[in-house]
């Protein structure tokens, strides 16, 4: 058990590990004994096999194509990872001047204009179609449907009608009756009596 | 005076790297390969991937060479890039499944541009580092490497491995003994 500590200080001789104080100490005590001199040798024979096997240096096979191959490597990398640049952009327009906005403006613009005449056209075919009632069938007109038109054309429509019903030898305070009940659209109210006598009146 | 002008210190040369000077970086590899491919070596025992774990540890070098602090020495730097760049290797449970399975990271690569001699050197010698450890766990074999193959001292070793001078010592004298055993057993086997 005594040789323990020596032996401990061997091998840590061996890994040079030692100071000198403590390796002249350990020197001393190998000279005066064999089993702890045994030992060193034992150990010493071990690590010089040791050595013997993998203490031989790996031959580099190619050193000037390692060097070329890292430093490709490495600019390889320092491309790949390199920060894109940025290209400049182009300063963004307002919106009502994008070419898909106009268009759009367009197209809406033809829509409404379209709406527009096609209810001129249903407007002023529906009036003409009453003119042509009131002269050839000398019917009176619904007057429930006047109240529907638009007040400008009313107005011309009102004219026309006090026109033909002056041409038919109405009488002027009737005829004034009957374009105010028109204007305010009271007539409906009358009785078909009322409405009878006038045609009469008219075909006279 | 041409010699002085001509020989850089590392210091010289990592700060030339850091004002992007590629010509001191190319000295720098030239000057330091033959070091990172031998640690390499003796990690992997491999030729071809202590190859590219020297081109990955100068890669690091440059990208992170703003970042080196000119007091350390270069190659205990480098010592702790390649050990660092091993550990990660060896936990990659891709690699250690091929390894174990397949076995062919053992015998079957081979650097193609190597002479027969040298591939013949490589090889042995691969397989007389894995037969003698081959039972020892990565930390402690880092250890050996460092301590007993490349001569570094307890306080080089601490820098690289980051571990302490008492756990760097355990593990040391762990990775002897079994060393010893296992070459014990080898020449047992051969006589």
């Amino acid at each position: 058990m005594k040789h323990a500590k020596w032996i401990r200080s061997i091998h840590l001789l061996r890994a040079g590990e030692l100071n000198p104080e403590e390796e002249q100490v350990l020197s001393n005590h190998l000279s005066g004994c064999k089993d702890c001199s045994a030992v060193y040798e034992k150990v010493q024979l071990d690590w010089i096999k040791v050595m013997g096997e993998i203490g031989t240096e790996p031959v580099l096979p190619d050193s000037e194509r390692l060097s070329d191959d890292i430093l490709s490597a490495v600019y390889r990398n320092e491309l790949q990872f390199a920060p894109l640049k940025k290209t400049p952009r182009a300063e963004k327009e307002p919106f009502f001047l994008m070419p898909g906005f106009r268009l759009g403006l367009q197209v809406a613009s033809l829509v409404l204009l379209a709406v527009f005449f096609v209810e001129q056209f249903q407007v002023t075919n529906s009036i003409q179609r009453l003119e042509i009632q009131l002269q050839s069938q000398n019917v009176r007109p619904r007057y429930a449907r006047l109240n529907m038109i638009p007040p400008a054309f009313k107005k011309q429509l009102l004219v026309m009608v006090k026109e033909q019903l002056e041409q038919r030898g109405l009488a002027t305070n009737r005829i004034d009756e009957i374009v105010q009940s028109l204007e305010t659209g009271s007539i409906e109210n009358e009785t078909l009596s009322t409405r009878k006598r006038d045609l009469t009146r008219v075909e006279k | 005076m041409s010699n002085q002008e001509t020989i850089t210190t590392d210091a010289e040369l990592i700060l030339n790297c850091q004002s992007d000077d590629q010509g001191a970086f190319r000295t720098l590899v030239e000057r330091y390969q033959t070091t990172a491919f031998r640690f390499a070596f003796r990690l992997t025992c491999d030729t071809p991937e202590a190859e590219d774990l020297c081109q990955k540890a100068f890669i690091k070098v440059w990208n992170y060479r703003n970042r080196i602090n000119q007091d350390l020495l270069f190659s205990t730097l480098l010592y702790t890039i390649v050990s660092r760049l091993w550990l990660d290797h060896t936990r990659s449970k891709k690699l250690r499944f091929f390894a174990s399975k397949l076995n062919v990271i053992d015998t079957e690569i081979v650097d193609p541009n190597a002479s027969p001699k040298v591939q013949a050197i490589n090889q042995d010698l691969a397989q007389r580092i894995k037969a003698l450890s081959k039972k020892l766990p990565p930390r402690q074999r880092l250890v050996f490497m460092l301590r007993d193959l490349e001569d570094l001292n307890i306080r080089e070793v601490m820098e690289v491995t980051g571990l302490s001078a008492g756990s760097i010592k355990t593990n040391l004298s762990i990775a002897r003994q079994k060393i010893r055993k296992q070459l014990l057993n080898i020449t047992g086997r051969r006589t």
